[in-house]
């Protein structure tokens, strides 16, 4: 039956409509800066009519549901960006510092110790016989096992700090792989009793998994009842349902750096990830401490070993003075035969600590004036004891090397920070809330609500006269 | 197209980041007025700019080098030269007295001058240029020639470096000027302060035939140290040829390393201003921007 009730119930849902698009419109400015937010939209529905006395009368409106304006392709895009753009920013990130060990600038690096060094010599070359010129060199060769040693340690502190952002980082991934867990459970509820789309929680989980993707190489997809299920690297699963797999950290036998870890005691055995995941923020860091500082390292260690190694070749076959000017033998370096330890355990002999009259460079015994072994140890500096080239050259190519690495690996980040920005841009525009529109849709739900309330008044005015038609 | 809010805070920030990034990097430029400061600044130059460092302090290195050596072979050739004299003042006394007409008396005053002689050419034999005897070979702290004209030196060869892979010998192997080789006495010649003794005694003892025998022998002294000085004046216009070719070269790397790694000052600035003028545009128009709303026109 449809009465003047009938025409009230018109005008309190219409109220009520009204109401919900100022409260759309409220939610949407409140959340304007929201990182992740996607502007909500709410769609009415005219209700279905009924006849009354052959007539089709409307019944009014009703608030269907309250969407996202959300592309789930564009989203999908910014994901694979992100994990692209986590990974080039964490290994420019991580490459950065290492090259303040290689500026020019700076005064004390291997070559300009190196330079000392065989300057020191020329000295030697020039007085064979005098003390403060032999301490000279011997200071100087201290400098250059400190230059070394400087490179050695200083990559090797930087790649204990990558290692423990790494440890930092899988833990927050793991943190994330968890709240998606629980975020599937709570979609699942609300998308079941209320069969409507639940935005807000959409959203926070699209947000999740878009820091996920940052970190480290997934896929998913979003399956029954809106839930989402992502797969990392190796196949593993790392959210099914409302399971959540562990992210972990343990250490590497060999070299006591972490690897990677999926686990979760019920449904996956543990899996080690660590080279099988190839982007996001952790890859970019594991290919800097396995590849870049490895290679550094080694390089350093290769110098270091040519270097020492040369002149105490030299240096066996020369004399020195006073106890030491009938004998020959004797090394100029403490070097290890491990090339790997090369640097590590780079000294100074002990005799030469001890007094510099072993410092041995005449080529005949009882000649203080004897200098054929300094300039057989000053030809060393242009003659090819790299192999294939010299020591000098050896240097400004490995660093140029790795110069050109973090030059390209700037560019790449570059690249893909613009690419986020755009793909970002449109997604702002797509979801995006705009304080215009909003202010509009204020204008246009507080009309509605004022014309609304005016047909209930209107026909509360009707009943009166109905009422007052019987006195 | 539909602009959200968020874009366009996001451009502005953007935009307000990248205007600060260009002007810092300007700003650090101009303040070191170097081009290059890190490795990823320019990887390629970075490795010239080492080896052009290298070259510079291998030039004053090797400066340094030529400076001793040019010291130590004025000290020997003057030494030289000092015994030259001797040798030349020696002659004079054996040719005038070899004359039958100069009485005994002359030829004893004759020969306390040449005893004198002896002295001086063993001591000019053991100079020392900076605490090292420069005739001794390898063997520098000790004398080279004994009293009685021995060489207690060795052969060795000093060689220093003057340039890049060149290394000069800056010593005069002095056994052959004051030994005779094997060679030399079998064909009777004698060490240099053996003849001057010979004279020496010859002159004593009135032995005109000995003093005659001396006189030869002088000669032959005399053409041994003259060969040693146009060896060493040779090597001293050798280094320093050297010298200048250096200062040259060292002239030219500077310029090279300058282009390399120094900012263009005029670019440097230009940009810092273009950068700055950049950066208060952006500002200004980022607070236009961002106000205006259609909020802000509503009652």
């Amino acid at each position: 039956m449809s009465g003047l009730f009938h025409s009230l119930n018109i005008g309190s849902e219409s109220l009520f409509a009204s109401r919900q698009g100022v409260d759309t419109a409220g939610h949407n400015i409140a959340n304007a800066q929201t990182e992740g937010f996607s502007r909500q939209r709410i769609n009415l529905e005219a209700r279905t009519p009924s006849e009354t006395r052959g007539v089709v009368i409307g019944n009014g409106v009703f608030v269907k549901n309250i969407t996202r304006a959300h592309d789930q392709f564009l989203e999908k895009q910014i994901n694979d960006t992100h994990q692209e753009a986590g990974q080039s920013q964490a290994r420019f990130d991580t490459m950065k510092p290492l090259e303040a060990i290689y500026s020019p600038e700076l005064g004390n690096g291997v070559p300009t110790e190196l330079d000392k060094f065989f300057n020191s010599l020329q000295d030697l070359s020039n007085f064979p016989e005098e003390l403060p010129i032999r301490t000279s060199v011997k200071e100087n060769a201290q400098s250059v096992i400190s230059a070394f040693k400087h490179v050695d340690e200083s990559l090797k502190a930087q790649r204990e700090d990558i290692n423990n952002r790494i440890a930092g980082e899988v833990s927050e991934a793991s943190e994330l792989i968890d709240q998606i867990g629980k975020l599937n459970i709570q979609i699942k509820g609300a998308e079941t009793s209320s069969s409507k789309e639940v935005s807000d929680l959409l959203d926070q989980q699209d947000k999740i998994l878009r820091e996920l993707t940052q970190k480290m190489d997934i896929s998913y997809y979003r399956g029954d009842q809106n839930m989402v299920v992502v797969r990392g690297p190796s196949e593993t699963l790392l959210v099914d349902r409302g399971a959540s797999a562990k992210l972990d950290v343990q250490k590497n036998g060999q070299d006591g750096l972490y690897d990677v870890v999926v686990q979760d005691g019920a449904s996956f055995k543990p899996t080690v990830v660590t080279n099988s995941n190839k982007h996001g923020r952790i890859a970019g860091m594991v290919e800097v401490r396995d590849r870049v500082i490895p290679n550094l390292l080694d390089s350093n260690n290769k110098m270091a070993g040519s270097f020492a190694n040369s002149i105490n070749e030299v240096h066996r076959q020369g004399f020195g003075l006073k106890d030491y000017k009938e004998t020959t033998g004797r090394d100029f370096f403490k070097i290890s035969d491990d090339p790997s330890q090369a640097v590590s355990s780079l000294g100074l002999d002990d005799r030469i600590i001890e007094s510099t009259n072993a410092i041995s460079v005449a080529a005949s015994p009882n000649a203080p004036g004897d200098n054929v072994g300094v300039n057989n140890m000053l030809r060393l500096k242009e003659q090819k004891v790299m192999g294939d080239s010299t020591l000098n050259d050896y240097y400004a190519n490995y660093v140029g090397v790795f110069g050109l690495d973090l030059v390209r690996s700037q560019q790449t980040k570059d690249a893909d920070d613009t690419l986020i920005r755009n793909l970002n841009s449109r997604r702002d525009s797509v979801a995006g809330v705009s304080m215009d529109e909003e202010a509009t849709n204020l204008l246009k739900w507080q009309a509605n609500f004022t014309a609304s309330s005016k047909v209930i008044t209107t026909v509360d005015e009707m009943i009166e006269t109905v009422l007052q038609m019987k006195r | 197209m539909r602009v959200s809010d968020k874009q366009r805070y996001d451009q502005a920030n953007h935009r307000m980041n990248e205007a600060k990034t260009e002007n810092a990097n300007n700003l650090e430029q101009l303040s070191t007025q170097k081009r290059v400061t890190r490795v990823s600044d320019d990887p390629v130059a970075v490795g010239q700019i080492l080896r052009r460092r290298n070259q510079l302090s291998n030039i004053d290195q090797y400066s340094k080098n030529i400076e001793f050596t040019k010291g130590y072979i004025d000290r020997t050739e003057s030494s030289l030269q000092g015994i030259h004299d001797y040798l030349i003042r020696a002659k004079e006394l054996a040719v005038n007295l070899s004359n039958g007409t100069y009485a005994q008396n002359s030829r004893e005053a004759a020969g306390l001058e040449v005893a004198e002689i002896v002295q001086g050419v063993v001591s000019l034999a053991n100079s020392q240029y900076n605490n090292r005897y420069v005739f001794g070979g390898f063997r520098t702290q000790t004398p080279p020639v004994t009293g009685d004209g021995q060489f207690t030196g060795d052969d060795g060869a000093v060689f220093l470096q003057v340039e890049t892979g060149n290394f000069r010998q800056i010593n005069l192997q002095a056994r052959g000027l004051f030994e005779p080789n094997a060679d030399e006495r079998a064909k009777g010649h004698f060490g240099m302060v053996e003849t001057l003794a010979l004279l020496r005694d010859s002159l004593k003892e009135n032995d005109i035939h000995g003093i005659r025998k001396a006189m030869d022998e002088l000669e032959f002294q005399m053409d041994k140290t003259t060969s040693s000085q146009s060896v060493l004046g040779a090597t001293y216009n050798a280094v320093d040829e050297t010298s200048k070719r250096l200062e040259l070269n060292s002239e030219l790397t500077h310029e090279d390393l300058s282009r390399l790694e120094d900012a263009d000052v005029y670019k440097a600035t230009t940009d810092f201003k273009k950068s700055e003028a950049v950066l208060q545009s952006t500002l200004m128009a980022s607070n236009k921007l961002l106000q205006p709303s259609l909020l802000n026109f509503l009652q």
